[in-house]
């Protein structure tokens, strides 16, 4: 197991956020620097420290929140793996549980339950006669089932309350119902005998309702034998109790129990706040989100999508990130424990910092404040921070690897306190100065000229237009195009022909009436259910994800074209741009690659001058490329990366013919940046994966805080002091308590005014996960009950803000997809790259990590990928039906954690794994994949150039509409919470 | 009888009474009661339970938990099995060539319709013989050691599917295949059952399976079923 990485990711999450919340908010506001440790909280005014309480209560909701999840997910990897018998299992939970089978993480309470017991379930329609003939079948049932073990202690049913409304269920009510039950027909001679027996005896009383039937309560059905408690020694006894500890559910079976949690009230917070203005709107919400190993996709896209991406001003909101990193981040805490090396980090990197940002920071703020003066525009201007962000951030990842091994992995002994200080300083006041310089100079160039944006306006319409075209082209495989037509005709021309009557298109720029939208939506929600039916959610995520990716290449080349296009630039500057592009990114990427590989490697990439013709428009490349000069072109023909890039477009330039050398060069540049961009889509800029066995906290600026097993790698359990460490692990764990046990009072030294026993409580708690969660994968279920039908597999999420009832639970899971190394691209010296995509099977050797990688359970194999940090990720992909429906492909079955949140429903911004409501996902499928492919419907139908003019309708229609609505900017289908307008958050996982 | 000889009978009826009620006790604590197979029959018809608590005097339920002597539990669309380590066993389908878990559901439903009015197909224990849709569920099951499966459809499989054999393998490279039968039925259920020495559960990736319905071995050389208009189910 690797476990080197995430102890240098977690060195770099400490420095990436110091730095950028140091950037740009520490010296400004005053909460963040008493949150950063660099002013006292006394020294808040009122209003201050309303909001300093305010985030402080968030961020421990927080983190009591994640503390329980990753609580009961160890517990379950401890319980299933390391303890093999009856009794250590039943210890176990009578240590780390009190009586009422919980444990307290602040406001949130875990309690642990048997997957293996048959749950049933009252509904919210069931009557109060209903629920008492429920009780008394079961109960029947549960004395059925104990003469047949041979009457011995038995454990039959558990009842889920949750949805019971019914009230007024006492033993005598159930008493009286039993005679009705057996006149109901549903009652054998058996079973009336045995009713009898049990409910109207008259000389032993052979029935006991333990507790109240009422809403939330677990109750457990048990049977016990006679003379086995004194309170029934002549009778055997059937007893309904709301403790899995009671008496007569103690059934002699333990062994093969499998436990399962409920993580109750988790809530995971985010201040949003009300969208009321164009401020807003700039900035966009950036949700949190809590998730395993790496991300989905379809998330990071959504962070990732936006072209605002930043929003410093919620920054100035971020939930405490020192107590986030010192007291729920295992690595800081090993420093405060192990050396007190955690003060001398803090104070390096405070004197780093105040020392570059105190200086580099304000001067930042201020001259971006001034160009944005200069400028009028917040787009623009919070482009630029974005960029050079994300600039300062991809910095930060270049910190010597080797350097932060040493501190950090290779062993606190081994390093001395200067050396942290020294190495802290160094890296603070480098890193942050050069970024920061760069940063003012490029804003304040940035402002002098304007001249493109007509060209950019033309190169979108275009592009919009060309994507439209790609989805055309998915529509128009054979295989889809049949169906697609078919249902179309479902649609019906006459509602195709009232939407288009009932919409102006000349006045889109007004929007729309509340009439006409509502004629829209109508119209597509039918076409968007219509094509969902038949096609299926695999069609939909597969064109939205080419859509978005395409979209995001695009995005990034245009960026250079921007920086082209909106500066005439003096050979200098053509020089640095050049410079940059060839012998710095260029050779970043390309960096050990020979050039027959980089040229196989770029032939894969299927670069083609007609796409580019097709995307951007022939006329405006030639605009963009006017701007450069030739003279600007001798860094192309001296660089042997860019002559290798030329030389594989052999077949490109062929086609075109007669391109003079400096026209060629030119091409050598787009496709030099069309590549790069292609290249460096899917790294979802500060989104990292977290490696296997780790979760990651990923809040809106930060890379994420981490939690892995990092103080656990030694602690083996067949050991005696393995032993002691696990059980210290589960008792203290991040300062949780077990009621009756665990829970004190302060015990304050007179002399000293030091709780002595709280300060060792507070140093033996411990976060993180344990070694053994490795055999499993974690997965998300959906509200199963509510959702029950077609949920693949999904690795685990949850986006904030998340109120929900966790149901964690041990099952296998499908994976389907095979082996795909042979799609990566190429096998080099830096493979991690080139081989992101590729899928591995454990069991067999893998050639970038140069070892064989063995199977997560020990027996088993599984796919896995392996991130550009070198750590690995497990993989389980739902079969994917888009291409072929198959139902003999062999699944790989890994045992895994599933995690079912129950959503808050009353609560409206309650999204956990939902993101948006019903009718915001038919806004989302209509405007998004209903405008384009109605477009094609329609212009299919028409002779000539129809498809084309339907698709560029659709497309450009669609994105507008949904961007427009994404942001919060309109509000069409009418969702009005308490007055106010909101974001969407940028994920929908329903789809 | 004077007083002393009355106190002396009531202290030998006493002590006698006591002793007798630990021999009780202890006869009754320390005789082992035979595992019995009233409730937990071996043979399935008795699985097949009514429901009495929906509208639909005609549902019944394949009780999984009864089958298996509490050792299993149905998840949707999976069968837990908690004996000799947790086995979860897959249950999907193909209706028409189209890939369905559950539920295959025709075109038009929504969310706030009834699932019954749409339902084209189910997997599942829960069954209506008589409501026009096509059911089936397979049980996966401990007998002693061995691990079999039974294979239940209702009357509208019956009269719909064309054919319904059962296709069975540890390894599908190398499958076994029979006609179903349906002489074996209880309340418009029809039962059937596979025994082939089963354990491809026990590995990943998963090489056997079980499938009932419109399935030859020629099935098994499609690499996409979309265009074959069958239908079966099956349980991997």
């Amino acid at each position: 197991m690797d476990t080197t990485s995430p102890a240098v990711k977690s060195i770099l999450l400490i420095i990436t956020i110091v730095v950028v919340i140091g950037l740009f908010t520490g010296l400004t506001n005053p909460v963040v620097r008493v949150l950063l440790g660099f002013a006292e909280e006394s020294t808040l005014d009122d209003g201050t420290k309303e909001k300093y309480n305010y985030l402080r209560d968030i961020n421990i909701e927080n983190i009591n929140s994640i503390n329980a999840l990753l609580f009961s997910i160890n517990s379950i990897a401890h319980y299933d793996t390391n303890l093999k018998t009856g009794s250590e299992k039943e210890k176990f939970l009578k240590t780390m549980f009190s009586d009422d089978r919980e444990r307290v993480f602040g406001n949130q309470k875990v309690k642990y339950t048997y997957s293996n017991i048959e749950t049933i379930f009252f509904e919210k329609e069931d009557s109060k006669e209903l629920i008492a003939q429920k009780l008394i079948d079961y109960s029947v049932k549960c004395f059925f089932i104990f003469e047949d073990n041979g009457q011995k202690r038995t454990r039959c049913f558990q009842f889920d309350t949750t949805d019971l409304t019914a009230t007024g269920i006492s033993e005598t009510f159930l008493v009286e119902q039993a005679q009705s039950y057996k006149d109901s027909g549903y009652c054998d001679d058996k079973c009336k005998e045995k009713v009898d027996e049990i409910f109207l005896g008259k000389f032993f009383d052979k029935f006991d309702l333990a507790t109240s039937v009422s809403t939330g309560k677990e109750l457990y059905l048990c049977v016990e034998p006679k003379v086995m408690h004194a309170s029934h020694p002549f009778a055997d006894k059937v007893f309904i109790t709301d403790k899995l500890s009671h008496h007569a559910c103690n059934s002699d079976d333990k062994v093969e129990n499998v436990i399962g949690f409920k993580v109750l009230n988790f809530n995971m917070k985010q201040d949003i706040g009300p969208i009321t203005d164009i401020k807003k709107f700039v900035q966009g919400y950036k949700p949190n989100i809590f998730y395993y190993e790496v991300a989905d996709e379809r998330i990071t896209d959504d962070f990732s999508a936006n072209i605002f991406e930043f929003n410093a001003g919620e920054v100035i909101a971020w939930e405490l990130l020192f107590f986030v990193i010192f007291d729920a981040f295992p690595m800081g805490r090993q420093i405060r424990q192990a050396t007190g090396a955690h003060l001398v980090l803090k104070q390096a990197v405070k004197e780093g910092f105040e020392e570059a940002a105190e200086r580099e920071g304000r001067r930042i703020l201020q001259e971006a404040g001034e160009a944005a003066v200069g400028k009028k525009s917040l787009k623009q201007i919070y482009s630029t921070f974005k960029e050079k962000l994300t600039q300062m951030i991809g910095g930060i990842k270049k910190v010597p690897r080797e350097i932060l091994e040493r501190i950090f992995v290779r062993g606190l002994g081994k390093v001395t306190n200067k050396e942290i200080a020294v190495y802290t300083k160094k890296y603070m006041r480098e890193e942050v100065q050069t970024v920061a310089q760069k940063t003012v100079k490029e804003i304040v160039e940035k402002g002098s000229e304007d001249i493109g944006g007509e060209v950019i306006q033309k190169i979108s319409q275009r592009y919009s237009s060309r994507l439209s075209e790609i989805v055309q082209e998915i529509m128009t495989n054979p295989k889809y195009y049949d169906a697609s037509k078919r249902e179309l005709s479902d649609v019906g021309k006459q509602q195709i022909d009232t939407l288009f009557k009932s919409v102006d298109y000349g006045d889109l720029a007004s929007g729309l009436t509340p009439g006409q939208m509502k004629t829209v939506i109508g119209t597509f929600k039918s076409l968007d259910d219509t094509y969902k039916n038949h096609l299926g959610k695999t069609f939909f995520s597969k064109v939205g994800y080419l859509v978005k990716r395409q979209s995001r290449i695009f995005g990034k080349f245009m960026q250079k074209m921007d920086t082209i296009l909106l500066r005439k630039m003096s050979k200098d500057e053509q020089e640095l741009f050049l410079k940059q592009l060839f012998e710095e990114d260029a050779e970043a990427f390309f960096k050990g690659v020979s050039n027959k590989d980089m040229q196989r490697f770029l032939a894969n990439q299927k670069f083609s001058f007609d796409e580019i013709d097709e995307l951007v428009g022939k006329e405006n490349i030639e605009t963009i490329l006017r701007n450069i000069d030739d003279t600007g072109l001798e860094i192309v023909s001296s660089n042997a990366k860019a002559a290798t890039i030329e030389r594989s477009l052999k077949s490109e330039f062929a086609k075109r013919g007669g391109l003079n050398p400096f026209q060629r060069k030119k091409y050598v540049i787009l496709a030099t940046i069309w590549a790069l961009s292609s290249l460096n889509e899917n790294d979802a800029d500060i989104f990292h994966p977290v490696g296997v066995n780790s979760f990651g906290y990923k809040q809106s600026l930060s890379t994420p805080v981490i939690f892995d097993e990092i103080l656990r790698t030694e602690w083996d359990y067949s050991t005696s002091q393995g032993k002691i460490d696990f059980n210290k692990y589960f008792k203290y764990y991040a300062n949780s308590v077990i009621l009756g046990k665990t829970e004190r009072e302060e015990k304050i030294d007179p002399e000293t005014g030091i709780d002595y026993e709280a300060e060792l409580y507070q140093s033996e708690k411990y976060t993180g996960t344990i070694p053994q969660i490795y055999n499993y994968f974690i997965s998300l279920a959906k509200d199963k009950r509510r959702f029950w039908f077609d949920q693949p597999p999904e690795r685990f999420y949850l986006i904030a803000p998340c109120n929900a009832d966790l149901n964690v639970r041990l099952t296998q899971i499908e994976c389907f997809s095979k082996p795909n190394e042979a799609n990566s691209g190429i096998n080099t010296p830096i493979g991690q790259f080139f081989d992101k995509a590729a899928k591995f099977e454990t069991g067999t050797f893998n050639h970038i990590l140069d070892r064989k990688v063995e199977h997560f359970d020990g027996q088993n194999s599984m796919l896995y990928q392996v991130d550009e940090n070198g750590d690995i990720i497990k993989i389980c992909d739902p079969q994917n039906f888009f291409e072929s429906i198959s139902p003999f492909d062999n699944p790989y079955t890994p045992t895994t954690i599933e995690i079912d949140p129950i959503l808050d429903r009353s609560i409206d911004m309650n999204y956990c794994f939902e993101g948006i409501d019903d009718s915001q996902l038919v806004a989302k499928g209509v405007f998004h994949f209903g405008f384009p492919m109605l477009g094609y419907a329609v212009g299919s139908t028409i002779p000539g150039p129809g498809t084309f003019i339907g698709g560029f309708i659709g497309s450009a229609f669609g994105s507008i509409m949904y961007e427009l609505i994404l942001t919060g900017a309109i509000n069409p289908l009418g969702v009005d919470i308490v007055g106010e307008r909101w974001h969407w958050p940028y994920h929908d996982s329903k789809e | 009888m004077n007083t002393d000889q009355i106190k002396k009978i009531a202290l030998y009826f006493g002590v006698t009474l006591v002793i007798t009620f630990v021999i009780f006790f202890i006869i009754v604590k320390l005789t082992p009661s035979k595992i019995q197979n009233n409730y937990y029959t071996i043979e399935p018809e008795p699985w097949i339970e009514e429901t009495p608590y929906d509208d639909n005097p005609k549902n019944i339920e394949i009780s999984v938990s009864r089958a298996t002597r509490g050792k299993s539990v149905m998840d949707f669309n999976k069968q837990e099995y908690y004996e000799n380590g947790l086995k979860t066993l897959f249950s999907s389908g193909i209706y028409y060539g189209q890939p369905f878990e559950i539920v295959y559901l025709k075109e038009g439903y929504k969310e706030e319709y009834n699932i019954n009015d749409y339902a084209l197909i189910d997997i599942g224990p829960k069954m209506d013989p008589t409501d026009g849709i096509i059911e089936g569920f397979i049980l996966g099951k401990y007998e002693e050691d061995n691990f079999v499966f039974y294979l239940f459809v209702d009357e509208d499989w019956k009269e719909k599917i064309e054919f319904t054999n059962i296709l069975y393998a540890n390894d599908l490279t190398n499958p076994k295949i029979k006609q179903f039968d349906f002489s074996n039925f209880k309340d418009g259920i029809y039962i059937d059952k596979v025994d082939g020495n089963f354990d491809w559960f026990e590995t990943s990736p998963r090489k056997g399976g079980i499938y009932l319905g419109e399935i030859t071995k020629d099935t098994l050389k499609l690499d996409d079923v979309s265009n074959s208009n069958l239908t079966f189910i099956y349980v991997r």
